[in-house]
């Protein structure tokens, strides 16, 4: 039990992963020497036939994993940012996702792909995305959105020994975020993470928006409004049941998101309880992502697409006073 | 070049009628629509798959594209398997769920034949990684055509198989046309082994209708991978006699010009890589006829069991639909 940032949270399960399975790989662009740092000193330990460093060549490498991984290889790629993964798009979509159910369950493909979301950071619209709902629709294709240190540290873990492939949607935004951690608490891919019990309304928070969404509950508490928060921290598969108890507790369901609007992981959740909980519900649902557009470099413009902590409160107001 | 002995020679010719008659018979299934989907013959093109694959091991991994009954006959798929899968029976290789583009049989080590043009070859860095990493002494196999060699997963393998020096044999066959289109209408240079000779890797060109040479080549080349543990290429030019694909009403597609472009060039192609040899093989006196007709009768056989096993297996039950997602 130790304190940790989620930054060094994602090292240390890399870390533990390589020491307890010597066929564990890395592989990824300059992760020998990582400029943000959450790669470093591996190679020192693991040296250069573990830790690789790849050519620039996203399809490839990605290939390469899925094509070891029939072969005793248990590899980690990290492709560095999440709008990298369109670059392997065909290698995740046409051969990942496939490779399986093609062959009938005689091949599988226990690979992680580890990307970082960096929205917020001045990156402008190439570097920002969260392709969240893109990766969720492939059948095939596991995912989860750490939001805590110790689920960024557990669910990299469970990921990797996970036989299927799975996406890890690491939030740059979370790096610095300090908390003790329990290596040994592990956590299951799939389970959302109650992060405060209420009874009045439910936000269902996913990834970094858990920033937001706990600045927003703690005012409202304070305006006497207790607000029960989750945290997915699982994108696919998500066991809904928590959230549907939730739902028809309180009656009011909003969905704090970082996806664009259309086809967002909050129209799907929204979806999916509109039709378990219905009855319960007490006003229309309640979503906050991003607009359909893409992210300006403007760190002005770009704080005017996603909800802070007032709008959110602004709006579940408005929701349970209609 | 050395001369092959007698066996050897049978066997590949064997394997190419096999093949051949194999071809044939999804033909003429396909006219008696007794099977779905596209059929990709690879008519006319038999000596490139099995001079590669036999001189391959057991254990060395073959992957391989839509076109994929060839090479999977050639590394010694079995029959029954394929053809089962053809129909889309449980007894198939996928249970009915990949169907003819995606034929394998762990078995010999076929293990995947990937229908997106081009994403092999970085399943074949994969696999020819892990190969090396435990130093298995095995190599990797991959088949492609012409019109992938313009893929950027081409590129992009070629360059990481040379920088890491990953055991794979990369073999283009280049037939001239990828679906309909001309390769001298997309690319400047046809001599494809030149883009390997660019990476720096060990690249040799090959006459396809000569299943000895290509054979005799793939030897040394696999040779040359175990030894210095680094990739070769080999670009073997084939004719496919027939049409990209049949099925799915692409005969009222193809009805252009680029037809009768294809039957001039079969008709002015030297030879059928089968006739070729046997030919060869009856003026060295190392084969009569009626031993030739034996081979014939016996492949024909094998195929005709397997497509009455075919016939009667079942299909897989309803629930397999949505089987295998997922390991849990």
């Amino acid at each position: 039990m130790h304190t940790c940032s989620y930054g060094n949270a994602v090292r240390e399960a890399l870390h533990d992963e390589m020491l307890h399975n010597k066929n564990v790989v890395l592989m990824g662009q300059d992760i020998q020497s990582n400029v943000y740092g959450y790669t470093e000193s591996l190679y020192d330990i693991f040296g250069a036939q573990r830790v690789i460093n790849t050519p620039i060549s996203e399809a490839a490498v990605l290939g390469t994993a899925v094509g070891s991984s029939l072969y005793g290889i248990i590899p980690i790629v990290d492709l560095t940012v999440a709008s990298f993964l369109y670059i392997s798009m065909d290698q995740i979509a046409s051969i990942a996702s496939k490779i399986r159910y093609m062959h009938n369950g005689k091949h599988n493909a226990q690979i992680t792909i580890l990307v970082w979301l960096l929205y917020g950071t001045s990156s402008a619209s190439q570097h920002s995305d969260r392709p969240f709902s893109m990766i969720m629709n492939l059948p095939g294709i596991k995912s989860v959105a750490p939001a805590s240190v110790q689920d960024a540290y557990s669910l990299i873990r469970s990921s990797v020994n996970d036989p299927d492939p799975v996406v890890v949607f690491l939030d740059r935004n979370l790096f610095y975020q300090k908390e003790v951690i329990i290596k040994s608490a592990a956590v299951k891919i799939g389970i959302p993470r109650l992060v405060k019990p209420g009874s009045m309304v439910t936000i269902v928070s996913i990834s970094g928006a858990i920033k937001n969404s706990t600045i927003a509950v703690e005012s409202l508490l304070s305006k006497g409004i207790d607000c029960e928060l989750i945290d997915v921290r699982s994108l696919k598969p998500l066991d809904m049941s928590l959230i549907f108890e939730s739902v028809k507790k309180t009656g009011f369901l909003v969905v704090n998101d970082l996806s664009s609007q259309v086809c967002s992981v909050a129209e799907h959740l929204i979806a999916r309880c509109i039709s378990q909980c219905f009855t319960h519900l007490k006003a229309p649902p309640l979503a906050f992502t991003y607009p359909d557009a893409h992210t300006p470099f403007s760190p002005y413009l770009e704080s005017k697409l996603l909800a802070n902590p007032e709008d959110i409160e602004e709006g579940i107001l408005r929701l349970i006073n209609n | 070049m050395n001369t092959l002995n007698q066996s050897v020679q049978l066997n590949l010719l064997r394997r190419m009628i096999r093949i051949r008659l194999f071809e044939e018979k999804c033909s003429l299934l396909k006219d008696q629509k007794k099977i779905s989907g596209p059929i990709h013959a690879c008519t006319g093109q038999e000596a490139s798959v099995v001079g590669v694959c036999q001189a391959l091991t057991k254990a060395d991994v073959l992957i391989s594209t839509h076109r994929s009954h060839g090479s999977n006959i050639a590394k010694g798929a079995s029959l029954n398997l394929l053809m089962a899968e053809i129909f889309g029976k449980s007894t198939g290789c996928s249970g009915g769920k990949g169907g003819s583009m995606h034929l394998f049989d762990l078995e010999v080590s076929s293990i995947m034949s990937t229908a997106i043009v081009g994403s092999g070859l970085p399943l074949a860095c994969g696999t020819a990684f892990a190969q090396k990493y435990f130093s298995s002494q095995q190599i990797t196999c991959v088949f492609f055509g012409d019109g992938a060699s313009n893929e950027g997963t081409f590129h992009e393998s070629l360059n990481l198989a040379t920088a890491w020096k990953l055991p794979i044999l990369f073999v283009l066959e280049n037939n001239n046309v990828a679906v309909t289109t001309p390769l001298s209408s997309v690319i400047l240079n046809n001599q494809l082994s030149n883009r390997a000779l660019s990476y720096d890797m060990n690249s040799k060109n090959i006459d396809g209708q000569c299943v000895k040479s290509v054979y005799q080549n793939a030897v040394d080349s696999i040779n040359y991978i175990r030894d210095e543990c680094k990739p070769a290429f080999l670009e073997i030019k084939v004719q496919r006699f027939g049409e990209h694909q049949q099925g799915a009403a692409y005969d009222k597609v193809a009805d252009c010009g680029y037809k009768d472009e294809l039957l001039k060039q079969i008709a002015s192609y030297p030879l059928d890589p089968i006739k070729k040899l046997s030919n060869e093989m009856f003026e060295e006196k190392l084969i009569s006829t009626a031993v030739l007709e034996k081979i014939y009768m016996e492949e024909y056989l094998l195929i005709d069991q397997a497509v009455s096993c075919a016939e009667q297996d079942p299909f897989s039950s309803s629930s397999e639909a949505t089987s295998n997602v997922y390991s849990n």
